[in-house]
């Protein structure tokens, strides 16, 4: 992954980020893509919601 | 490593403390002293603390001392020594969450938390040293009391190191992925968080809404079921605190492990460790069952895959929290690089992956709910390897070079992803550095982990050793 390929998305991000700072995302992205992709990956039944608001209950 | 039967007042235990306050053995102008001596010389060396606040500690501790020689002793944490990591708010005090962004941020309230621990009587000497905005390897320039060219772990090895070294009874830490285990790992000290919600967290500076904790280092698990005791609680300033009865963490402590059934998941913990670590974890769980326990194997297929969720979960939410001062170019400026590009790189997280990860999450609590059935804890490791040297950004395990910090939160982000309580005891050395063993629990059960990390320090004495050079 290049710096320049993510200027676009930084954009529309909100993020117009200089392209040396690009470059340092794409190190960062380009490190963590393989865990990305295993979690894109993992195939979780159609009924699994996410959790959007994390709370813990006691166990009954 | 250094023992003798009556070691000076700070490296004993908070339990053993207040017994001589109470008593009037000892006052906490005594302690007080006795720490700000050992900060003043050994301190200099390590950098644990990032603020000291001698005078006040010491007003505080003849306050403490007044009120106990009038017969009004507030509890065993009255006029006892502490520290507190430089992301709770202290009135009085900057707090800085390790960073130049927030340099000169003097809070106009006090943590929950702090508040709790002042009102049963406890004496602030100082705040301790973090990684800049709780993230970051090289925070510059905590050392590990075992060997000062180490580090002592992130974020809160400042409060690791106090604690490792002697300088303080208890130091507070936060941990969204390990961040109290993994310093009480590497300093050979206790460290424990509670379950997600049983500790308050309204006046710590967020890092990751819903991984979030706040919770003690200590040197004795006794210790740190004591801080519980007084921190633990509802509090309507944190929306995501529980709003369930304390329980009595102290009662049980002493019941052992006789019959306790004790859980080794299989997937993920002990994968890819460095073989000394592996050899002296494994050992504390053959002590754990020479002691009573029964141990069996249990699963939790999904746990090998949960990396890039947490990964995902905090990226998002330190960019969201972070984002009105990325976006202010003087504030931006203070950043360190490294944090910059990190919280950048949040902004290029999809929501997609990011709900993927909220589904995951779910999906891990059933699978740990049914790796609990007829199980009380679960044990791992609290880490893969031992303390790193300083300025390393990159380790050799299993003949495999990893990134620090994709290694050290291997075994500790579970239980953030999860919010199950989780307690890291010192369970021996690997080549003179300490090795943790960690404890886990039901929801909201801290009492039975703390009960078996006890009895596992009363048959053991790993906590007593202390490191040779700061004796």
């Amino acid at each position: 992954m290049r710096g320049s390929e993510l200027a676009a998305v930084a954009d529309l991000a909100g993020y117009p980020l200089s392209a040396a700072d690009l470059e340092e995302v794409a190190a960062i992205l380009t490190g963590m893509m393989a865990d990305i992709q295993m979690l894109r990956d993992l195939d979780l039944p159609d009924d699994v919601e996410p959790i959007l608001t994390f709370r813990v209950e006691p166990w009954r | 490593m250094t023992t003798n039967d009556a070691p000076p007042w700070p490296w004993r235990s908070m339990a053993e403390a207040a017994a001589a306050l109470r008593a009037g053995a000892v006052s906490p102008v005594e302690l007080t002293r006795a720490c700000l001596e050992r900060i003043e010389r050994i301190d200099p060396v390590l950098h644990a603390f990032v603020s000291v606040d001698a005078e006040g500690a010491l007003q505080a501790a003849r306050a403490a001392e007044r009120e106990i020689a009038a017969g009004h002793h507030r509890g065993p944490l009255h006029g006892m020594p502490i520290a507190i990591k430089d992301n709770y708010d202290t009135v009085g005090v900057a707090t800085r969450n390790g960073s130049q962004v927030f340099a000169d941020r003097m809070p106009a309230e006090d943590a929950t938390t702090w508040i709790r621990l002042r009102e049963a009587g406890a004496v602030l000497l100082g705040k301790t040293t973090m990684s800049e905005a709780a993230w970051g390897v090289d925070f510059p320039p905590v050392r590990n009391p075992w060997d000062v060219r180490r580090n002592p772990g992130l974020s809160s090895g400042g409060s690791g190191a106090a604690v490792g070294a002697g300088l303080c009874f208890m130091a507070m830490g936060s941990d969204t992925g390990g961040s109290i285990r993994i310093p009480a790992g590497l300093s050979g000290v206790v460290g424990l968080k509670a379950t997600y919600g049983r500790v308050p967290r309204t006046g710590v500076m967020p890092h990751t809404w819903s991984l979030d904790h706040a919770g003690p280092l200590t040197r004795r698990v006794e210790d740190a079921a004591l801080v519980l005791g007084v921190i633990a609680g509802h509090d309507r300033g944190d929306v995501g605190a529980a709003d369930i009865p304390v329980g009595d963490y102290l009662g049980g402590l002493e019941r052992g492990l006789r019959g306790m059934r004790i859980g080794l998941p299989g997937e993920h913990f002990w994968d890819r460790m460095e073989t000394r670590v592996e050899a002296v974890v494994r050992q504390a769980v053959r002590d754990l069952e020479k002691a009573g326990a029964h141990v069996r194997p249990v699963s939790i297929p999904h746990m090998a895959g949960a990396l890039g969720a947490i990964l995902v979960t905090e990226m998002a939410s330190v960019t969201a929290w972070h984002d009105r001062y990325l976006h202010s170019p003087t504030r931006r400026a203070k950043y360190t690089p490294e944090v910059r590009a990190l919280m950048d790189a949040g902004a290029f997280v999809f929501a997609t992956d990011f709900l993927k990860a909220q589904r995951l999450r779910r999906v891990l609590v059933d699978e740990v709910r049914a790796a609990f059935d007829g199980i009380d804890v679960l044990a791992t490791p609290t880490l893969p390897l031992c303390a790193w040297d300083v300025g390393e950004s990159h380790v050799q395990i299993a003949g495999q070079a990893e990134h620090v910090l994709h290694a050290c939160w291997r075994y500790t982000y579970p239980w953030n992803l999860t919010g199950l309580p989780a307690l890291s005891v010192p369970c021996g050395f690997a080549d003179g550095l300490p090795v943790g063993l960690q404890l886990v629990g039901r929801p909201f059960d801290e009492a039975t982990i703390l009960r078996a990390g006890h009895a596992y320090q009363e048959a053991t004495n790993w906590h007593a050793l202390r490191p040779p050079s700061l004796s």
